[in-house]
């Protein structure tokens, strides 16, 4: 598979580790900021090759983790409506709402379909004009321009039957809650490489130079991980704090502009609550005024519901890399993958 | 929040005013949607992500990296040689 | 994987598997890809995941390459000690990992 298995080369892997080894003189905290990201430095067995002075911490860049558990709640209270498909990308299925999650709306007989691209949850909705279709409408900014789609295909095809649920967030805005919290250890960031596709990566300047930390754009295969860590480590170790681009095969610095437009014309920045975080402000994308027709909250009468999370979650604590997963008195006992 | 392939383009067309194509992921055929890239033509690899081509693969800007990780490589194998003799 | 992970844990043993001896057809490994699913978990039916003595591996092996259902035959792993219930693997790039089964169904990802 070209532009993956060369940068999967066992040979560079060794090289690039022990150049990390040989550079690096201190211990350094750093962050990636991306779930994908952090799914590949395990999946590869990655992690554990890395010197003892590296602490990688896993970001907040997983949006199924910070979908915040009143959309979820909403997300099964549309679903199991009567004349309503609900559907969604496949992994939102398992998350757990106050009481059950999608696939058990889905075991009780609800209409709950998994799609690849949200045009099929369009393409669901001109085929069943007599049900309602909502698309559950989470994601980053790489995942943006895709619902931003499925909402101008239904404008302009005139779905009347098709309406979004949005949770869309935003790395930015994050990245500043994690640098500005008092409690803060992360030194340098690895930053999410597809975002930047979609965004360039002209934010980030300004945030590397506001709190003093390097920002590395990095690509997802081992290659790319241990290139980025290495330009990192190597800004730490001199002292410097500059953003650059270590996924220059697909990232330009001013991103895909085809792509932004569309994404500030079907949404606006709206304040965003974060799973185990609490509200980050301007920190997601909500339906701008003229598409507003297609918003699932409003269309189906959902906006009050308000969820507690449980008091022993520490989720937001391990999103901002401040504590590890057994730090929380609930891994593996109350808060398990089966729930 | 970002799972994408790189995919070649095999064909290109219009569907619903949408342009689409067909790509090739390591023997997989799929379709995807180009409206993000109007610039893509038959015979150019695009990333894609949950159905939508977002960048274009620069094969330069590839080769400049993996050159400078071979460099990396060859410099290391200098420092073993000059070691061992 | 199910296979080896019902025998790892009925016998106590620690098990490594090498990703790179593991025999999946580029068409599956490219879907995979696509979707975010890992390959060892994705159905397999009608297939047969035998343990024997290091020292009958290779005519084992050998035996099964020659029949007509056995070309993709492969040696995937080896128990690697006793006393502990643990599947490892060897990944491609030279790492290890933990394999611990899956909870569940397998979901498509886009994270």
């Amino acid at each position: 598979m070209k532009y993956i298995d060369e940068y999967r080369d066992p040979e560079k892997v060794k090289s690039l580790i022990r150049e990390i080894k040989s550079i690096v003189t201190k211990n350094w905290v750093i962050m990636e900021i991306c779930g994908g990201q952090t799914h590949a430095f395990l999946h590869h067995g990655l992690d554990a090759m890395l010197p003892p002075q590296i602490e990688l911490v896993h970001g907040p860049g997983c949006p199924i983790c910070v979908t915040p558990l009143e959309q979820i709640d909403r997300a099964i209270a549309i679903a199991s409506q009567p004349d309503v498909i609900f559907t969604s990308y496949g992994d939102m299925l398992r998350v757990p709402g106050s009481s059950k999650d999608l696939f058990s709306v889905r075991a009780k007989g609800g209409d709950v379909r998994v799609v690849y691209s949200p045009l099929e949850a369009v393409q669901i909705a001109e085929a069943n004009p007599d049900k309602q279709a909502v698309f559950f409408a989470i994601g980053f900014e790489t995942t943006a321009p895709a619902n931003a789609m499925s909402v101008l295909q239904a404008k302009n095809k005139n779905v009347k039957n098709f309406s979004v649920l949005v949770s869309q967030v935003r790395v930015p805005p994050a990245m500043h809650a994690i640098l500005s919290s008092k409690s803060n250890r992360v030194q340098g960031f690895l930053a999410a490489g597809h975002v930047c596709a979609v965004m360039g990566f002209h934010e980030y300047p300004p945030i590397a130079k506001k709190y003093r930390v390097p920002i590395v754009v990095t690509g997802f295969e081992p290659v790319d991980l241990l290139n980025g860590l290495l330009y990192a480590v190597k800004q730490l170790e001199a002292g410097q704090a500059v953003a650059e681009n270590q996924y220059q095969r697909a990232v330009k610095f001013e991103g895909n502009e085809s792509a932004q437009r569309t994404i500030r014309s079907v949404f606006e920045s709206v304040d965003r609550k974060w799973r185990g975080i609490g509200i980050i402000p301007q920190s997601g994308w909500g339906l701008s005024p003229e598409f507003q027709m297609f918003d699932a909250e409003k269309r189906f009468d959902v906006q009050n519901i308000f969820t507690q999370e449980s008091p022993l979650c520490i989720a937001g604590e391990i999103l901002q890399g401040l504590k590890k997963p057994p730090q929380c008195t609930a891994f593996g006992k109350q808060c398990t993958q089966q729930m | 929040m970002c799972l994408a392939i790189p995919g070649k383009i095999t064909e290109i067309y219009q569907r619903d005013t949408l342009r689409m194509a067909k790509i090739d992921f390591g023997g997989i055929a799929k379709e995807i949607c180009l409206a993000y890239m109007p610039e893509a033509k038959v015979g150019d690899y695009t990333l894609i992500h949950v159905g939508f081509a977002i960048s274009l693969m620069d094969e330069e800007e590839a080769q400049e990296t993996l050159k400078l990780i071979k460099d990396i490589e060859g410099f290391e194998n200098e420092i073993n040689t000059d070691m061992s003799s | 994987m199910y296979s080896v992970w019902k025998t790892m844990h009925a016998t106590n043993v620690t098990i490594e598997i090498d990703e790179q001896a593991l025999p999946v057809k580029p068409a599956v490994k490219a879907a995979c890809e696509m979707l975010g699913f890992d390959p060892l978990f994705v159905a397999n039916e009608g297939k047969l995941v035998g343990f024997v003595k290091e020292t009958d591996a290779g005519k084992v092996w050998g035996a099964m390459k020659r029949i007509n259902y056995g070309g993709d035959a492969a040696i995937i792993g080896k128990v690697i000690g006793v006393g502990k219930s643990q599947v490892r693997m060897k990944t491609a790039i030279g790492g290890t990992r933990l394999v611990d089964m899956l909870p569940g169904e397998m979901l498509p990802r886009i994270c």
